[in-house]
């Protein structure tokens, strides 16, 4: 942590611990949004099927389609190299996407 | 794209918190993790703008260190009370006794319901008012088989006044070590007394047997007298003062507290402080009377901005007191530095049913000592204590800390307040004492600038004198 500096036995518990976890860095910075949302939107576009691989853009230009400020809700999608499968239980996304799988970054 | 690698929304939320500027520098307390740290001024600004309505551009690594701290996420289910077991086993270390509801005062604020303050025993009503032998016994019975692996208990002797039992302490005492020997633990003893009733024998049995006094004495003669006068109007501070130096030739090592009530018109913090310590008390502790609101007891909004402004002052002599490598004497902030120092969340407001009980005169274990007689009891030494009678008790804490008290960044400090004191205000047990929120997040603030101001000055204090205090 290098702009919180633990004063009480607790806070630098917490400095010591995550102090050996890397930071993932960003290139200059990221939008922060107060909320989350009210309404039942899971994010991201589906084709005429409900599903995902008929899109004429990959799914991915959502991503940059949702990192900017105005946004509601900053994207995140795991890369299709390293998970192929990521979606393969959700063969209809609107029925579905609860069914994508979750991708944990290996520290 | 929906946030499929992380939990939904779950980054998306503030968590309480407070910022506030002490020693020339900015600070933040999270109260999700209890963690307090100092913070650089980007941060400061990051907080601005993610508290301000809108939308902020926060750069990633501050929001990484915020995020770690405990400021972002969702509120209570992922943070460390949110995880806490429920209900949280019973492991006791304190059996708080009540000897006898019978007092030789008649004090205003008196929570015990009495018409006139001196109550014989026995006054028909049907309630048992004196502690048997027999209750006695398979109280401290219960306790030291329901300590866990904990090897040390303590047992409080409460009342009424319990020197009016005094035959039963002197038995208890001798009776309750045999029992801890024969179970492998140790058990302590501390009492709570008005004062009035000590004689140089039983100063000497206290001394002799290293327990532990707490004096309830409310300031100088004309407070105390106005406040606890015995039921013919008499006052008791003579008696109390007499009863002091009689115990103060018989010192034994333990300090010696005293525990101040602020009743309506007796709320000259610094000056009663000044004048326990003159009496040579070597902790004073203050306490808001707790009574019904619109009761002529309770304070009103002008007397308790006084009592602040009291303890103000009286945190001043705690940290020159610290720089001076002096005990400080003032309790209710050694209790809140201790709260921060350690940092661990608490889900619950006391030990009330977790680690405390209290046995009525019947022997009928209750939460605690006030709560004694307000509703059902939890059980008693034969019949054990049902778990769900416990659990339905401590559910109504736990959902006033994850509802009403959920987004407020004190709630480690004061976790709704007593229980007591709302059923007394609300007619609930579980209301969140709202009537204090303002006050008790003042107070917890200057707790917070206080421990800071040490940290910087005598850092080994903290450690030394706090590391292993137990909170109450």
């Amino acid at each position: 942590m290098k702009h919180l500096k633990g004063v009480n036995r607790k806070g630098k518990k917490i400095e010591k611990e995550k102090a050996d976890l890397p930071v993932v860095e960003a290139q200059g910075s990221i939008p922060f949004m107060h909320t989350c949302t009210s309404v039942f939107n899971p994010g991201y576009e589906v084709d005429w099927t409900g599903a995902t691989k008929q899109l004429c853009t990959p799914i991915e230009t959502d991503l940059f389609g949702t990192t900017d400020m105005y946004c509601w809700w900053p994207g995140q999608a795991p890369d299709t190299y390293n998970n192929p499968d990521w979606n393969a239980d959700c063969t209809r996304a609107m029925k579905d996407w609860m069914k994508l799988k979750v991708v944990k970054p290996e520290w | 794209m929906g946030n499929i690698a992380r939990r939904s929304g779950a980054e998306g939320t503030l968590l309480p918190h407070c910022s506030f500027t002490a020693e020339g520098e900015t600070y933040l307390y999270a109260a999700e993790t209890g963690g307090l740290f100092r913070m650089d001024d980007g941060t400061r600004d990051a907080l601005s703008a993610l508290a301000s309505s809108g939308v902020g551009v926060v750069p990633a690594e501050i929001l990484s260190d915020l995020r770690r701290a405990g400021l972002l996420g969702t509120a209570g289910g992922c943070g460390p009370a949110g995880r806490t077991a429920h209900p949280p086993p019973l492991r006791l270390r304190t059996l708080v006794l009540m000897l006898t509801t019978s007092c030789n005062l008649a004090c205003r604020y008196c929570y015990e319901v009495r018409e006139e303050g001196c109550i014989p025993p026995a006054d028909g009503e049907g309630a048992r008012r004196e502690m048997s032998p027999e209750s006695l016994r398979g109280g401290v019975a219960y306790l030291l088989d329901h300590a866990g692996p904990d090897r040390k208990v303590s047992v409080t002797f409460f009342g009424g006044e319990p020197l009016l039992r005094f035959p039963l302490i002197q038995a208890a005492v001798g009776e309750a070590r045999r029992m801890a020997r024969e179970r492998g633990k140790e058990v302590s003893f501390s009492i709570t007394t008005n004062g009035t009733l000590l004689t140089r024998e039983i100063a000497g049995f206290l001394k002799e047997n290293g327990i532990s006094v707490c004096f309830s004495i409310d300031g100088p003669r004309e407070i105390h007298d106005r406040n606890r006068p015995y039921a013919s109007g008499k006052g008791s501070y003579e008696d109390v003062v007499r009863g002091l130096s009689v115990l103060m030739e018989n010192k034994n090592g333990f300090p010696v507290a005293a525990r101040v009530t602020l009743g309506r018109g007796a709320v000259d913090v610094r000056k009663t402080f000044d004048h326990l310590r003159g009496l040579g008390f070597d902790e004073v502790g203050f306490a808001p009377a707790s009574a019904a609101e619109g009761s002529p007891s309770a304070l009103t909004g002008e007397e308790l901005s006084a009592v602040m402004e009291g303890f103000r002052n009286l945190t001043d002599g705690y940290v020159e007191d610290v720089r001076e490598r002096r005990v400080p004497a003032f309790s209710n902030m050694s209790q809140i530095l201790t709260l921060i120092h350690r940092g661990d969340p608490m889900p619950y407001p006391c030990g009330a049913g977790i680690g405390m009980l209290a046995a009525d005169p019947s022997g009928a274990f209750y939460p605690c000592h006030r709560l004694c007689g307000v509703g059902d009891s939890l059980g008693n030494p034969e019949t054990g204590i049902p778990e769900e009678a416990r659990a339905r008790f401590l559910e109504g804490a736990r959902r006033r800390r994850e509802t009403a008290c959920d987004a407020c960044w004190a709630k480690n400090f004061c976790s709704g307040g007593c229980y007591h004191d709302a059923y007394l205000r609300q007619g609930d047990l579980f209301a969140p004492s709202v009537h204090y929120c303002q006050w008790i997040k003042e107070l917890f603030l200057l707790g917070l600038q206080t421990y800071v101001r040490i940290q910087n000055e005598t850092p080994t204090f903290l450690d030394v004198m706090l590391g292993e205090r137990r909170i109450a």
